[in-house]
């Protein structure tokens, strides 16, 4: 045994192993850069369905605990948005509230996800999980389906504590802001489904992905007002007194997902995917921010609907708004 | 540049190059931070595990690394190195059923001899190992690490570093030849 044979004894990983890791880090690449800033709803549909990845979704901060999972039995059959003062949201950022510290710490999971699965195509992924699952039948340009990743389903509790939340008030100067009474002790049920997220690329610069789960529920106590809690969300992320009072009134909570974006920096309009209401959001390559001949800035599109019960997200870099939408009128 | 800028400058970032750069690095580094596991916990399938984990964690904070491709070698060794920690708490909290588990029904030791591969037989010996000498030999020859390298992830000093591999490496090689 000498020095040349110990280094010997090292071996390239299995390469099914170190493809099914590498399409798990793509997902993490793409959840990291697609979700940037303007697109904080993404956690929601596309990160692991841990309950500590839902508690991602609350990044910004306490606008999800109050305006979004605060319902008695929520299903996601709508989406709304909201537009966010980009120095709002850095704020809101850096003040740095997860869901664990909204709920005082108080977070118990009652199922752990399993370890996520990466499989080479969709039919794998489907033969594995014993269920259908949806897939576009029209692709774009040279477009083809790349990688398959499965997040699994989880379930997670959490006793509200409204301490962090007025204090969050307070760094915000909305002292005028009022949380309902009787929330502390609440207990909040969290469903997250299994996730499926088959990605696709054309060559090496434009990529989409598209997400499908069952709506995530979330459960709570009858009898919260909950037009009152969105109110306080909606404060939260920047709307005025009269504005956020408007919207929290017109919104359905029990069924819309609030998606804030970053105002000046994207657009967006209401579309029929499918026969079903949608919500198109684009980021222009000549957003506000682009400089010409920039790299990193091409324009990104996601449009999200729901359908027999089922969220579906679809999201691409370098693809016209044509193709995206025809790309999600042919999921089936 | 104003805030509201450097915030958009992030929105929807997705720059080809840099995409180029993380395929690179995890070809690069899956290797070494395998071969890292091998050595510190034996081959299969928690080397595998313990190999995800690494990465994953490091894959979620990966961007502060953007500009610092070598740094982020050096840190991955430090999360593996904390993954294998906590890996060796818990099992020590499950040794009794581990321990059986290394031992197959109706299998003698000699035939167990017959069938293993040089890095099956060698395991049996790292497992002999204490916890720093098996990981510092797992730093020098799974992850391929200079003495210098291994001293300055360690704390250690390298003439320390490099008295304790030699020591190791002879009582490995005098196991060896017991076993032969």
């Amino acid at each position: 045994m000498d020095d040349r044979f110990l280094h010997e004894q090292r071996r390239e990983p299995d390469p099914a192993f170190a493809r099914d890791l590498r399409t798990r880090l793509r997902a993490i690449e793409d959840t990291q850069a697609m979700g940037r800033r303007g697109f904080r709803w993404r956690a929601l549909l596309l990160t692991s369905a841990a309950a500590a990845a839902f508690a991602a979704s609350f990044a910004l901060p306490a606008v999800r605990a109050t305006a979004q999972a605060a319902l008695d039995l929520f299903r996601v059959q709508e989406f709304a948005v909201v537009q966010v003062d980009p120095e709002r949201l850095e704020k809101l950022a850096s003040a740095k509230v997860d869901l664990g510290t909204l709920a005082g710490g108080k977070v118990e999971m009652l199922q752990e996800p399993l370890p996520p699965l990466a499989f080479a195509s969709l039919d794998d992924a489907s033969t594995m999980l014993g269920e259908p699952l949806e897939r576009p039948t029209l692709l774009p340009r040279d477009m083809k389906p790349d990688s398959v990743l499965v997040t699994r389903e989880s379930r997670a509790r959490l006793t509200v504590d409204t301490r962090p939340v007025r204090e969050l008030l307070d760094a915000m100067d909305l002292r005028d802001v009022r949380l309902p009474d009787g929330l502390d002790g609440q207990k909040i049920t969290m469903n997250m489904p299994q996730l499926v997220r088959q990605r696709f690329v054309a060559g090496e610069k434009t990529r989409a992905i598209l997400v499908q789960c069952e709506s995530p529920v979330v459960e709570l106590p009858p009898g919260l007002e909950l037009s009152a809690l969105g109110e306080v969300g909606l404060r939260l992320l920047g709307l005025s007194p009269s504005e956020a009072k408007r919207l929290a009134g017109a919104i359905d909570w029990r069924s819309t997902l609030v998606v804030p974006v970053l105002a000046g920096a994207t657009e967006y309009q209401a579309v029929r995917v499918q026969g079903r209401p949608g919500l198109l959001v684009e980021r222009p390559k000549d957003a506000p921010g682009a400089t010409a001949g920039e790299s990193g800035m091409h324009a990104g599109r996601v449009v999200l609907w729901t359908n027999h019960g089922r969220v579906h997200a679809l999201m691409a870099e370098r693809l016209e708004r044509s193709e995206l939408l025809s790309m999600a009128e042919s999921v089936r | 540049m104003a805030m509201d800028e450097a915030v958009l400058r992030q929105t929807w970032a997705l720059d080809p190059a840099r995409d180029a750069d993380w395929d690179a690095l995890y070809a690069d580094q899956l290797p070494r931070i395998y071969n890292f596991f091998r050595w510190r916990v034996g081959d299969g399938a928690v080397a595998e595990d313990l190999t995800s984990r690494t990465f994953e964690k490091a894959w979620v904070a990966r961007e502060r690394y953007r500009r610092d491709l070598a740094g982020f070698g050096t840190w991955l060794v430090v999360i593996a190195r904390n993954v294998a920690t906590d890996h060796w708490r818990t099992r020590r909290t499950h040794a009794p059923l581990d321990a059986a588990a290394d031992v197959p029904a109706g299998a003698t030791p000699e035939e167990l001899a017959e069938r293993r591969s040089d890095f099956e037989r060698l395991s049996r010996l790292l497992a002999a190992l204490d916890d720093r000498e098996r990981e510092l030999v797992a730093l020098k020859y799974g992850a391929d690490m200079t003495n210098r390298a291994i001293a300055k992830a360690t704390g250690l000093t390298e003439s320390n570093v490099g008295t304790i591999l030699h020591r190791t490496i002879q009582a490995l090689r005098d196991g060896w030849q017991e076993r032969n």
